[in-house]
């Protein structure tokens, strides 16, 4: 008990440290709300009168005379009662356009996650087996290849070869804009099929943690239990996954938490690219204009969900490990 | 120095690393020997708009007329450039917090650990972007140094446990009884043994470093003018050039950043399978397999000829 | 629409809930905006969707290629009077509010007195501009301005300024965050089919009053960047579009049957030189006419509309930057003298630096001002607007071969807004803006008092002073004398041509295309009506009118 309270106590701190960089970094940040507006209209060549900035002034309330450290604290109770402000871009409040973007990115990183865990795993556990084979060196040498390969490249290869001129997958949208949502079949298979090249995207340039399952396994393998295993008659495939698997996989869980961030980061790119209407297509709008609400909502979703999944993998580690159990009772 | 020899023993005895290292060894000529391959100036205007391949111009020209081979190898120097920066300044962090905190324990290693799992929740790319699009136009070298300074952490954690691990052995403890000064102990005794973990850390921040100065490249916050390979990029997406046809002026850096992390993976690959003796044993279970197959055929070879006898199963 | 279809169309509506009709004419795809997905708000001030101003309507619709001629609208005409003072506008009979009521006098009068009550939504700065509106009758209304202006009509009742119904909006207490749901208004799309994240439609208004409305309904397909507009485009999947397209033969006219384009010219491109700038030694230099002309003669314009803006664009700017749809006030002894500075010649560049005493004492292949100091300045342009880097880092090949130790930064947008609102820049590659009337263009671009300004495009970018510029500029507002007006712009005109206060450079383009395949009658270069391409405020209804389905 004392272990999940001193980490909920350090998820805390962390917590309020990354409140702080949010709301002090984009207040650093030259331009404003306003001066981003006029910049968009400039740019598509609309009419810009002397007006139009007052107005527009008062409309904002957009004023630099309050005090920072004032902000601030108004920051940390609205923060607190759930209101993110309104998106100085989109005109809806922070919390509704970053929930439209959030269940895409989900839905991409969740797949990601579940997809690509599962594959490297199996396939990290069956190459440490074969490990010598030629099997073994095909597939390890070919996952370090292919996930070396920088997430813009692989993106932009798979969406003008199979999307743009093949034409076998969809150029962008979450699903055909003729459809309207609904738990229909036909709905549901055009969210996948929309999902499908971003997804494959995303695994391939994941491609890497065979290897460490590989390790983690191999390192497993030679430890004195699985010997005794083997040694005992057990068969192969028992040892291969009561005895090794289970505990290679602890590493992979911790592995996992730490890389979350990277990973919800790397859908930005991937987003971008193959038009999905994910978080990270809402973050570089916001990035663009300026939207101060909006960017400090966006990484306090980001660090809450980095956070929440840090603290899943601790419990997990904890249910899973009898070792910590016992160290820490 | 042993370290020395153990390279050179990878390197020989190796084809992953003897092939990663010829590679990027081939990269690294071409970008920084640039003017003995191209005779035009990565920035001059000097033919056409996207000209194909031809024997003037061996991958075309961009969108400004600019020779693509040209900017690649020059642009592939300050591509290289950020990611050693960025791979020192993680390394320098990584080492200076992960050793001190595995090393004296206590206090340091709480406040130090504290901060480096702070750093490390807060999402890294998010911040880089917010940090690129405040310090305004970003020249290669700040992008180097934004890089070092959000992803060094996770180096640190792995020292850190390293440094934990080692500190436990006997020999430390021997040297500690033996009244060695503190300093002198973390930097001849500690060190050394972590040498193929610190150069795996270092060419994986270097990777790293490369890949994400070519996405914020891409994205567009970068500075414009400069030539690296996530700018040339840029670039060409700016100016369609797939859609337009003008694949060479894409192709030109992807290929040029794919080689160099493949290259760079494959070391690192080679790094871990040489420090790690359990991975080493994958030779040894070779040779292993390799003779079981042999003594397979023989027996098979040998039922064959004793006739009918009964077959046992394998385990 | 005729009466008897329309009862077709509304009981089989009203029966055939859920199935699909048949022998429906097709949407009229639109690309115009850009977005990450579609957000239900048709605030009509500020942040709605732009596809509002086929909701609501102006009074007249000026034409933006056709030197600002008026369309009358919702109003049938109107009249300044001597003394400009009072501008009496006559409405438009029989129109009706979607919602069945009619519109009146009562509206106009509402219309002009809300931002008033909510300086928050005044964008056209009515409040300044207008005393009062007085209701002479049911269609006529008097609008008494705060001072007199004889171009006042171009900015009051122009597409800016969109007809409220009062019946709706006197009820509304915030009127910035009214998302507008209700979309009551006289314009031609008032029901809303249909409406998610990726896709929204509007159809046709039943009380609609131009009878040459033929479209059914409107798509609008959203996209989040130009590569994802450019795949549905080429494909020939949408019909009206206002997107660029990169070298557009080979990407979309030969990809799709019925792809086409027609490019015409928008705002003028110019460099502009910070008269006030804190470089004290490249202020010096920018002070002297003859380094002025030499930096104009350092352009290699025609490069910058090959490479940067792919040919697409035209040149022949005066050097007052007037845009071609004000072309009509250009003065052809102004255009004389400054042709011979709008082209490409670093040999008479260099001759007027030396005759301007700028001279390379240093030996560093760069001159020295006349006070023999060492000078560089940059030029700063928005990082990510491609084309325009591009051509300003052409700009600088250019003055580096004349011998001027030119640069170019590249800020980010909003820095480069800031930037001017300090003052803090040397030199600046920036736009011209279009505006309502030749008046508002001087006043904006050249008078003095938007000098050291945050303002896009006005006379922030070169904080240029010049009294009789001013003068001048405030006398042809209060002139309603066209031939007088015509002689202040020819003095306005040929100070730019002497002075060069600014380096014109081309015009931006305007980026439509079109497929007629499944409509007809769109605008193109045989057929120039007005400004063609689909973005709000640009004549796109009277565009609208003019489209047609086939078959």
């Amino acid at each position: 008990m004392r272990y999940i309270f001193t980490r909920l106590g350090f998820y805390f701190l962390a917590f309020l440290f990354a409140v702080t960089i949010n709301f002090f970094l984009p207040r650093m940040m030259p331009g404003d709300p306003i001066s981003s507006f006029l910049g968009r209209l400039a740019q598509s060549g609309g009419q810009i009168t002397p007006e139009t900035i007052a107005a527009l002034e008062a409309l904002y309330g957009y004023s630099t005379s309050v005090p920072l450290w004032q902000q601030f604290i108004g920051y940390l109770q609205s923060i607190m009662v759930g209101e993110w402000g309104v998106s100085t871009r989109f005109f809806q409040p922070v919390i509704e356009v970053l929930g439209r973007g959030t269940q895409w990115t989900l839905l991409l990183v969740g797949g990601y996650l579940l997809i690509s865990y599962t594959l490297t795993t199996f396939l990290g556990i069956y190459v440490a087996w074969k490990r010598g084979t030629w099997a073994d060196s095909l597939i390890t040498v070919g996952s370090v290849v292919i996930s070396s390969i920088p997430a813009v490249v692989m993106a932009l290869l798979l969406y003008f070869a199979f999307a743009s001129n093949l034409g076998w997958f969809p150029t962008g949208y979450a699903y055909d804009p003729a459809l309207d949502p609904a738990y229909t079949w036909e709905f549901v298979s055009s969210v996948l099929y929309h999902l499908a090249l971003p997804m494959i995207a995303m695994v391939l340039l994941g491609m890497g943690n065979v290897m460490g399952m590989r390790s983690n396994m191999i390192n497993q393998l030679g430890e004195d239990f699985i010997v005794m295993g083997w040694a005992k008659g057990v068969r192969d495939r028992k040892v291969m996954f009561s005895y090794g698997a289970r505990n290679a996989i602890l590493p992979m869980i911790t592995s996992f938490a730490m890389s979350v961030g990277a990973i919800f980061g790397g859908s930005l790119i991937i987003e971008i690219i193959f038009n999905y209407p994910g978080l990270g297509q809402v973050m570089f709008q916001a990035m663009l204009a300026r939207d101060y609400p909006l960017i400090q909502g966006y990484l306090l979703m980001m660090t809450i969900m980095v956070l929440s999944a840090n603290f899943i993998a601790d419990m997990l580690l904890f249910a899973l490990d009898p070792r910590l159990r016992t160290a820490l009772d | 120095m042993k370290f020395l020899k153990s390279l050179k023993a990878m390197f020989l005895s190796n084809p992953k690393a003897s092939v990663g290292a010829s590679m990027v060894l081939i990269i690294f000529v071409l970008c920084f020997g640039a003017p003995l391959f191209t005779d035009y100036e990565p920035n001059a205007r000097i033919a056409r708009p996207h000209q194909a391949p031809s024997a003037d111009h061996i991958v075309g020209t961009t969108r400004m007329g600019r020779d693509v081979l040209s900017q690649t190898l020059y642009g592939g120097r300050t591509s290289i450039m950020v990611g050693f920066v960025a791979g020192g300044f993680v390394m320098l962090m990584a080492m200076v917090v992960g050793i001190s905190a595995g090393y004296f324990g206590g206090w340091v290693d709480n406040i130090l650990s504290f901060f480096t799992n702070m750093v490390m929740v807060i999402p890294s790319l998010p911040l880089m972007l917010v940090l690129a699009a405040f310090l305004d136009q970003v020249s290669p070298f700040v992008i180097a140094v934004i890089i070092g300074a959000t992803s060094w952490p996770w180096g640190a954690r792995v020292i850190r446990a390293q440094t934990l691990s080692i500190r436990n052995r006997d020999f430390i403890h021997a040297a500690e009884v033996m009244g060695e000064r503190k300093r002198r102990m973390l930097f001849f005794e500690v060190m050394p043994n972590m040498m193929s973990i610190l150069a795996s850390c270092l060419i994986g921040t270097i990777i790293y470093a490369i890949m994400t100065e070519a996405t914020l490249g891409f994205i567009g916050l970068g500075d414009p003018l400069s030539v690296t390979w996530g700018v040339m990029l840029y670039n060409a997406q700016q100016t369609s050039a797939i859609r337009i046809g003008a694949w060479w002026e894409i192709l030109a850096p992807s290929v040029m950043l794919a080689s160099l992390a493949i290259g760079l993976a494959l070391i690192n690959f080679s790094i871990d399978e040489v420090s790690n003796p359990k991975l080493r044993a994958q030779r040894i279970m070779a040779k292993f397999r390799r003779e079981q197959k042999v003594e397979a055929k023989k027996k098979a070879a040998a039922i064959r000829n004793a006739g009918s006898e009964p077959m046992e199963a394998k385990a | 629409m005729n009466k008897l279809t329309s009862i077709a169309v509304a009981t089989s509506m009203a029966f055939a809930i859920g199935s699909v009709q048949a022998a429906e004419t097709p949407n009229l795809r639109i690309l115009n905006e850009f977005s990450t997905g579609w957000v239900q708000n048709f605030n009509p001030f500020i942040g709605g969707r732009q596809s509002v101003d086929m909701v609501l309507e102006p009074l007249v619709i000026f034409n933006m290629i056709d030197n600002m001629k008026p369309h009358f609208w919702l109003a049938t005409g109107y009249s300044m009077s001597e003394d400009l003072k009072v501008l009496t506008l006559n409405l438009r009979e029989g129109v009706k509010w979607s919602d069945g009521e009619d519109f009146t006098a009562d509206d106009v009068v509402f219309t002009y007195t809300y931002p008033k009550d909510h300086p928050e939504i005044d964008t056209q700065g009515i409040a300044s501009k207008v005393e009062k509106a007085v209701k002479v009758d049911d269609y006529t209304v008097e609008l008494h301005l705060v001072g007199e202006n004889a171009f006042a009509a171009n900015d009051l009742i122009g597409q800016g300024l969109m007809m409220l119904p009062e019946h709706y909006w006197s009820k509304v207490e915030n009127p910035a965050n009214d998302t507008y749901e209700a979309m009551i208004g006289t314009g031609p799309m008032t029901e809303l089919k249909r409406f998610t994240p990726q896709v929204y439609v509007q159809c046709t208004n039943g009380e609609y009053w131009n009878k040459d409305l033929s479209v059914e309904c409107v798509e609008f397909p959203q996209f989040g960047n130009n590569d994802a507009a450019l795949e549905m485009m080429a494909k020939g999947e949408t019909d009206w579009n206002g997107i660029f397209i990169p070298d557009v033969e080979r990407t979309f006219v030969s990809q799709a049957e019925g792809n086409k384009y027609w490019f015409p010219s928008g705002d003028g491109v110019r460099i502009t030189m910070n008269f006030q700038t804190e470089n004290e030694s490249a202020r010096r230099a920018f002070e002297s006419v003859e380094f002025r002309k030499a930096f104009s003669l350092a352009m290699d314009r025609d490069a910058m509309m090959m490479i940067g803006a792919y040919g697409y664009v035209t040149g022949d700017n005066p050097a007052s930057d007037l845009p071609p749809v004000q072309w009509g006030w250009r003065n052809k002894d102004a255009d004389k003298i400054w042709s011979e500075f709008y082209q490409f010649d670093v040999k008479k560049a260099k001759q007027h630096l030396a005759d301007g005493g700028f001279k390379d004492t240093n030996g560093n292949g760069f001159v020295e001002n006349q006070d023999g100091e060492t000078f560089q300045f940059k030029i700063q342009v928005p990082s990510g607007w491609t084309d325009w880097v591009n051509n300003a880092a052409i700009a600088v090949e250019g003055l580096r071969a004349a011998g001027i130790d030119a640069s170019v930064v590249t800020p980010e947008a909003n820095a480069y807004a800031k930037n001017w609102d300090g003052g803090n820049f040397e030199a600046c590659f920036c736009g011209g803006s279009i505006q309502s009337s030749p008046w508002k263009f001087y006043d904006f671009t050249m008078h003095s008092r938007f000098a050291q300004g945050p303002q896009w495009w006005s006379t922030s970018m070169t904080n240029y002073v010049n009294p009789e510029l001013d003068q001048l500029i405030e006398t042809l507002g209060a002139t309603i004398d066209t031939a007088k007006q015509k002689e202040i712009v020819d003095r306005i005109e040929m100070i730019n041509a002497v002075e060069i206060p600014q380096i014109p450079l081309y015009y931006n383009g305007v980026w439509y295309s079109y497929n007629d395949t499944r409509f007809t009658g769109f605008w193109n270069a045989e057929n120039p009506v007005a400004h063609p391409a689909p973005w709000n405020n640009n004549n796109r209804l009277l565009h609208l009118m003019d489209i047609k389905p086939r078959g």
